[in-house]
């Protein structure tokens, strides 16, 4: 009986009729945290001695570059599940997993390339966190360009699921090897204070995390329920749920 | 808490920091409504091909008929 | 005797572990040698391209030096890369991959055996060309000892972690690009510890730490890649 969630959580009609009262509360919520601390760190943070008001970027750059990381593994676990359980719905989440990942480690670039011209005078720095960034990004577009280039869907999300969990083994290597390599070629101009954050700053970031986790979490959803709509078209009850509204 | 700018044109330029600031948070706006938006107008899309089928389909059921018929 | 009736079943009481992985290698290398042409192209890339570098950068021997021990490893690797989309394709596109696949010894073993030929027939030349380059490329003399080991080290996980790409593309017809997309950022460490380690000879210091990371990754490698090139392989396979 334990189980049963689990093997419910295969059916994607059970999964669609289930999520669907959450999905306006998970939004409003998220954009909710998302709107106000962003409005809290533009005009009202107390501005960083050191950085100026340059530094009302980390509440954004902070946040995409957490949820960026955490959203590789979500879609490595689903793609794991997916090949051990054979379990429909988790391919679908580990496919659409990698365009919002994708779209938000760009989003983490772009901040920290753009905090970089303020803080360091130029976009582009080889700092160990962005070159990870970017491997991660590149990793992220490798995992999609691999779905599209399957005509058969069964084989599109077994190759990927192998090669997110390949990535997965890859990245903490990745991570580590770029961070000694920047520490060997580190230019002293420009080495990062990581001096501690008062708690005024702390907590709306906090915030913005958590806000960003939740709304990554909508996005997932909403995106894996687009997904059952598309492959489930021939059923009965999504040509119903479809027709209704229409 | 308390608002940190003296007017809103020092608001918008941030000590010379404004155009980093805005075009991130601008990039994020995009971004975030790129999400939002994929999914919602890939069912549409979804909806509308499945309307396109189920014309069709009836089409076909109303020539056969009309085949029978005559 | 056929050298496909050396996969025929030896009976469910013989592994014959040894036997099976000898068997995949002789008859890769056997079709390796037969096409020698095709074992030059990535020498004759690896040569090309160090010689545009002198042509498109500055043929001073200082600048060369300076850049000697990091486009030789990214060159290295671009040649693997190269040379990575045949390494399952004629066995894909002839049937005997699924033979192989289907044989009672663990897949494993067949795919190590042929990740080695892989290894043995781009990896260890590139090695052994690399200080030919090297004299090209003006590199200083403490590098060289250090350029072969952490070729030789280097290139075995190149292959290694390349053959997943290979494996998961086989079945496309355009795989050849998507492949270097997917498995070049899997090299990223790899280029940085093998590059790291000839610069850190040339400028004097001590270079057993990069070797020995090198080294760790392809224990490493040893152990998880062909678990995860016999998954796509299969996946390649079955339809």
């Amino acid at each position: 009986m334990a189980w049963q969630w689990f093997h419910r959580l295969g059916s994607p009609k059970w999964f669609y009729e289930k999520t669907t009262a959450w999905m306006p509360w998970l939004l409003s919520i998220s954009l909710l945290i998302i709107i106000s601390v962003s409005i809290w760190a533009l005009g009202f943070a107390p501005m960083d001695a050191k950085q100026g008001n340059s530094y009302r970027i980390m509440y954004l750059h902070v946040p995409t570059s957490i949820v960026a990381m955490a959203a590789y593994y979500v879609m490595a676990i689903a793609g794991g599940i997916g090949i051990i359980w054979k379990m429909k719905l988790s391919n679908m989440v580990m496919k659409v997993a990698a365009p919002i990942g994708a779209v938000l480690t760009a989003l983490a670039l772009f901040t920290g390339a753009v905090w970089g011209k303020p803080t360091w005078g130029t976009y582009w720095v080889w700092d160990a966190r962005i070159t990870s960034v970017l491997i991660l990004l590149f990793l992220y577009l490798g995992v999609i360009a691999l779905q599209e280039a399957f005509s058969d869907q069964e084989m599109a999300d077994k190759a990927s699921a192998i090669l997110s969990l390949v990535g997965t083994v890859n990245i903490p290597i990745i991570y580590k090897s770029v961070d000694w390599w920047f520490t060997l070629h580190q230019p002293a101009s420009i080495k990062m204070t990581s001096s501690s954050i008062a708690s005024e700053m702390l907590y709306p970031l906090l915030a913005m995390i958590i806000g960003f986790y939740l709304f990554f979490t909508w996005a997932l959803l909403s995106a894996t329920r687009s997904e059952i709509l598309q492959r489930e078209i021939k059923t009965k009850w999504v040509k119903q749920a479809l027709l209704q509204k229409a | 808490m308390q608002f940190r700018f003296d007017s809103f044109a020092e608001f918008l330029s941030m000590a010379g920091h404004g155009p980093y600031v805005w075009a991130c948070y601008f990039a994020a706006v995009l971004a975030l409504g790129y999400i939002i938006l994929a999914p919602i107008s890939r069912r549409k899309s979804i909806q509308t091909q499945l309307l396109r089928q189920e014309k069709i389909a009836e089409q076909q059921l109303a020539m056969q008929n009309n085949d029978r018929n005559a | 005797m056929s050298s496909n009736s050396r996969y025929s079943n030896p009976g469910p009481s013989s592994p014959r572990v040894a036997k099976a992985f000898w068997a995949t290698l002789k008859r890769d290398l056997k079709i390796a040698i037969r096409h020698r042409g095709e074992l030059a192209n990535p020498l004759i890339f690896f040569l090309l391209v160090i010689t545009m570098v002198p042509l498109g950068v500055s043929p001073s021997p200082k600048t060369l030096a300076l850049l000697a021990p990091g486009m030789l490893w990214v060159v290295a690797l671009l040649a693997t890369l190269l040379s990575l989309d045949a390494l399952f394709r004629s066995d894909f596109d002839d049937g005997t991959l699924e033979q192989l696949l289907l044989s009672p010894q663990s897949s494993y073993i067949n795919v190590m055996a042929k990740v080695f030929v892989h290894w043995l027939t781009t990896g260890v030349p590139l090695t052994l060309v690399a200080p030919l380059l090297g004299v090209m490329m003006s590199l200083p003399e403490a590098g060289y000892i250090p350029l072969l080991l952490s070729l030789l080290l280097g290139t075995g996980s190149l292959s290694l972690i390349g053959a997943i790409g290979a494996a998961l593309t086989v079945s496309l017809r355009k795989g050849g690009l998507l492949l270097s997309l997917i498995v070049m950022p899997l090299y990223v460490p790899v280029l940085i510890f093998g590059a790291s380690g000839v610069r850190a000879a040339i400028e004097g210091f001590a270079y057993n730490t990069q070797l020995a990371v090198l080294g760790s990754f392809l224990a490493l490698a040893i152990i998880a890649a062909p678990l995860a090139i016999a998954g796509a392989l299969k996946m390649s396979v079955n339809n």
